[in-house]
């Protein structure tokens, strides 16, 4: 397990990624989620590396942040205001073998990495792992989702055009984060779902999503996500995945940056965006 | 198959298919004589039937006699063998003349016995979809199941999996044995289940009144799934329950879940309209250009209105880059405004929605995956539903058109339709919106202001008159008659009035032609309860009605565009006497018509008609200029020119879209 400041010098089984942004207190109990899931990990002989991406926090998150993760996390603060950017830049920079994330008001279940490990490790195709059960909590209705393997008969790829099957809670090899990036959301344009828009992409470039048997996501209502996710459900969002709005994307999409300066402060490190500028070819080249 | 016609004094014959009344065919012995077929299994007859059953089919194609068709009873062949095993028959007359071209009758035992329960578990949709079969009809897709399909271990549901069973139960299908009926036959036991999504034990248990069902499968698929019912456990399983108890020190929030753990929700709910756009998708191609909405293709003026811009779309594009979808019922009463060969999809034809929201989505994932340039809509409800709620995605990737005529009323004559709901709200996602007259440009301008961007985007087209419909010879005024007088007798087409005119003219005829429609005269005259009124019903063809007694064509409408109807009869040449109201003073006139100015004065109307009879040389004059009128303004070729300079068929106007591979920018960089 890496501690906080490390150079990421050393070839990790896991990186495990909290994409935080202006959860306050509740951000504790992910992070404690995190430790749990790290340290059982830890005692079934996998190394990992954990990392919070801190995009545009506000003071009590940074704090908190800051302050729980002493020797376990790297944090890196950003300003993309983006999930999506947030995603890309922790795979971008991982070395390990495997990614996972986490949202900053989510929490995982103890055995989450390990079995996820296993289940990758055994597999012979390339796939992104979703915990098997997401038990939704704090609001009106709780209840719990059973997430749809891709290997299951049940499946069916149509229905994806209706509704998503899996959250951004994944785990795969960094190399398919690296290789598949998350689009940005543009609410006001009416596209959303960076998540929905990612599973779609992937499954079309052959990744197989799978579910790791016995796991479990606990997955918080009222937040912050998913006052974002309210929010374009509101606003009839829509991910990219029909083939008409998928026919510009390699022209209009804008995402993309670099990183200008770091700035080392105990474990945290400034990250300040910059958009690519389109007119300069070797600027799509990303600099990690 | 035997030709069409061909006479012969061979013995010919055919099987049709297996159903539920047992293996079907005809057989002709080559005499008037009924012949009979038997059924063999390795040489030896199993089952024999005499082909004497009415076929009257085969009778008027082949010519044969009447009575050639033959049924085998399959329960006969339930006897050769285990259940779920597949044999091979062969079928011949009973003298070995006629082999039915050596076909084999492939047949799993048991499928008599569970016939029924099959059909109940085909879902059509899936099945279509899963193995690319849309071109079928349902019927047919069941057909080739039950002759094919089933043999060759597709799954005939979600529900059922034949690869689930074969991994699970590999000891019940020693022999070859057919995993769909071995289950069917197994499935009473509640030990097994058909796949990892239906449990008959669970089933039962959540639903005891089932007990003595046939089969649980097919009551499930066939009705359970409809009602909402649960087909499988959604209990947590211990080790995940346990991590929920462990967990709950890191967050005590997390105890509010705790009565929700019960309430699993697992997806995908399949419905039967989660496979329609993939179906439509196929049918189509990924060449379509152009998709024209329509809600059905009725006789009205609208209705007559977007097939001309369907022909003007294919005129342009080809028939194979433009796609009608007919979105709110699946009625296409007049075929031939169609050509044959054109691409014509009714959303109904396809699919039974359960809902209003069901069916939008079914509509913005068709349109979504065809991937046109253009939508058009015209009068299609569920279109301007969609333009609504995502126009402002829609009209990022593809230029949104609309076609309006007027503003609608009810009956307390307040505006409505799709204008008054539609237009204000998504005019800034659409490119064009083109409106059959000047006057109602106006209306909506005066009304709802606009900015001047917007007003920019309606324009007027002028609808051509029909080709074909050759003009009537008016020199013989004096012999006609009878007042013709078209349209729905609905409450707009204000066939009340024309009740009151034919009162004030009682020896005056008149003949209606229409459907029935909501206005209170419309019963009173379909059922021809005023003696002067004559309701011919509707036509399909303009040249199916005999001009030549019609001595002026009579129009009452109280709110309309330009109605095609009044554009037609003054290119057939019948004296136009008219309301004005909204669009129509674009074309009728003091020159060229009979003007009323006031629509519900039937004395006004009367006086025209009148004059019509009387003023015989005016009538021949105003005859000449209303015909150089629509010439000149109806044309099938101004039409298309106009459309043409108002770009209805200019390239998509947002310059970042090209059409390119679906692919990442990023990662080819």
């Amino acid at each position: 397990m890496s501690l906080g400041g490390s150079e990421f010098s050393t070839v990790n089984d896991i990186f495990c990624v909290i994409n935080a942004h202006r959860e306050g207190q509740v951000i504790c109990a992910t992070i404690s989620s995190v430790k749990r899931a790290v340290l059982y990990a830890t005692e079934c002989g996998l190394n990992c590396q954990a990392l919070v991406v801190l995009d545009n926090p506000d003071d009590i998150t940074r704090e908190i942040v800051l302050r729980e993760c002493e020797n376990f996390a790297d944090v890196h603060e950003v300003n993309f205001r983006d999930l999506a950017y947030s995603r890309n830049y922790a795979a971008e920079i991982s070395t390990a073998k495997y990614t996972s994330f986490v949202d900053g008001d989510d929490l995982w279940g103890k055995n989450w990495l390990v079995e996820c490990y296993i289940v990758a490790e055994k597999s012979d195709k390339p796939i992104v792992l979703h915990p098997e059960y997401n038990i939704i909590f704090n609001c009106e209705h709780n209840h719990v989702f059973h997430h749809v393997d891709m290997d299951d008969s049940d499946f069916e790829f149509e229905s994806l055009y209706r509704m998503n099957y899996w959250t951004a809670l994944s785990f795969a090899e960094t190399a398919i984060y690296k290789s598949h990036q998350y689009r940005k959301n543009n609410i006001l344009e009416g596209f959303g779902y960076e998540d929905w828009t990612w599973n779609y992409e992937t499954i079309s470039h052959g990744i197989t999503h799978k579910i790791a048997p016995g796991t479990v996501h606990f997955i918080r209502k009222g937040s912050l996500q998913d006052s974002l996710l309210a929010q374009t459900n509101n606003l009839n969002s829509l991910p990219r995945i029909l083939n008409m709005y998928r026919r510009d994307l390699y022209i209009t999409d804008d995402s993309g940056y670099r990183i200008e300066k770091m700035k080392g402060n105990q474990n945290c490190i400034y990250v300040v965006e910059e958009t690519l500028d389109e007119s300069s070819p070797e600027q799509l080249r990303k600099i990690a | 198959m035997q030709d069409k016609n061909e006479k012969t004094n061979d013995p010919v014959g055919y099987i049709d298919w297996l159903s539920s009344d047992g293996l079907t065919g005809w057989f002709y012995s080559g005499s008037d004589t009924s012949g009979v077929v038997q059924l063999s299994l390795e040489g030896e007859i199993v089952t024999s039937a005499e082909a004497s059953n009415p076929r009257p089919d085969v009778a008027a194609e082949y010519g044969f006699g009447e009575n050639t068709g033959f049924t085998f009873d399959l329960y006969a062949l339930e006897e050769v063998g285990e259940i779920g095993k597949i044999f091979e028959f062969t079928i011949h007359d009973i003298n070995k003349v006629f082999n039915f071209h050596g076909a084999i009758v492939r047949y799993c035992v048991g499928t008599a016995k569970w016939f029924r329960e099959i059909q109940a578990i085909f879902d059509a949709d899936f099945y279509r979809s899963k193995y690319d079969l849309c071109h079928f009809s349902k019927e047919e897709a069941f057909k080739h199941f039950i002759e094919d399909g089933m043999l060759e271990r597709y799954d005939p549901c979600p529900w059922f999996s034949n690869s689930f069973y074969i991994e699970n139960y590999p000891q019940n299908l020693l022999a070859d044995k057919l995993p769909l009926i071995v289950y069917l036959e197994n499935e009473s036991k509640l030990e097994e289940k058909p796949a990892n999504n239906f449990d008959p034990e669970y089933y039962l248990r959540t639903y005891p009144h089932l007990e003595g069902t046939r089969s649980l499968l097919a009551h499930f698929v066939a009705h359970g799934r409809f009602e909402g019912w649960m087909a499988c456990s959604g209990c947590l399983p211990e080790v995940v329950r346990s991590e929920f108890e462990d967990i709950l020190h890191l967050e005590p929030k997390l105890s509010s879940a705790r009565t929700g753990l019960d309430l699993v929700v697992r997806y995908p709910h399949h419905n039967n309209t989660l496979y329609l756009s993939r179906l439509i998708h196929r049918k189509v191609g990924d060449e379509i250009k152009v998709v024209l909405c329509v809600p059905f293709i009725s006789r009205g003026g609208a209705d007559l209105i977007s097939t001309f811009l369907f022909s003007a779309y294919q005129a342009k594009y080809g028939k194979d880059q433009v796609l009608m979808l007919v979105t709110d019922s699946s009625s296409i009463d007049v075929p031939e405004w169609i050509d044959e060969g054109s691409h014509v999809i009714c959303l109904d034809d396809e699919a039974t929605f359960h809902s209003a929201e069901d069916k939008l989505l079914a509509l913005h994932s068709s349109i979504g995956k065809i991937a046109p340039e253009k939508i058009v809509n015209v009068n299609s409800n569920l279109t301007w539903q969609l333009f609504d709620r995502h126009g402002v995605q829609l009209s990022s990737v593809v230029d949104l058109y609309a076609f309006l005529f007027c503003f609608d009323y009810n009956k307390e004559r307040d505006q409505v339709g799709y204008i008054v709901d539609y237009l204000p709200k998504t005019l800034r996602n659409l490119k064009k919106v083109y409106f059959d007259n000047k006057k109602i440009i106006e209306d909506v301008q005066n009304i709802y202001g606009f900015s001047s961007e917007l007003r920019k985007k309606m324009h007027t087209v002028y609808v051509p008159a029909a080709e074909g419909v050759k003009s009537t010879d008016f020199t013989d005024h004096e012999k006609r008659d009878t007042v013709l007088w078209v349209g729905r007798l609905s409450l707009q087409k204000r066939p009340d009035i024309l009740v009151e005119i034919a009162k004030i003219l009682p020896e005056q005829q008149f003949d209606v032609y229409g459907p029935p429609g909501n206005s209170d005269s419309s019963s009173d005259i379909v059922e021809g309860k005023i003696s002067n009124i004559t309701y011919r019903g509707v036509y399909n063809s303009l040249e199916e009605i005999d001009y030549t007694k019609y001595s002026s064509f009579l129009n009452t409408s109280e709110w309309d565009g330009l109605p095609t109807v009044i554009i037609q009869m003054m290119a057939i040449g019948l004296p136009i006497v008219t309301s004005m109201v909204c669009g129509i003073p674009e074309l009728v006139n003091e020159d060229n018509g009979w003007p009323v100015y006031s629509f519900d004065d039937p004395a006004e109307y009367a006086k025209s008609l009148r004059k019509v009879n009387i003023q015989k040389k005016l009538v021949l004059e105003k005859q000449k200029l209303a015909s150089s009128d629509v010439l000149v303004i109806h044309s099938r070729r101004s039409f298309y020119e106009r459309l043409e300079r108002l770009e209805a068929f200019s390239d998509f106007s947002n310059s970042a879209r090209i059409n390119a591979p679906f692919m990442d920018r990023r990662r080819t960089a």
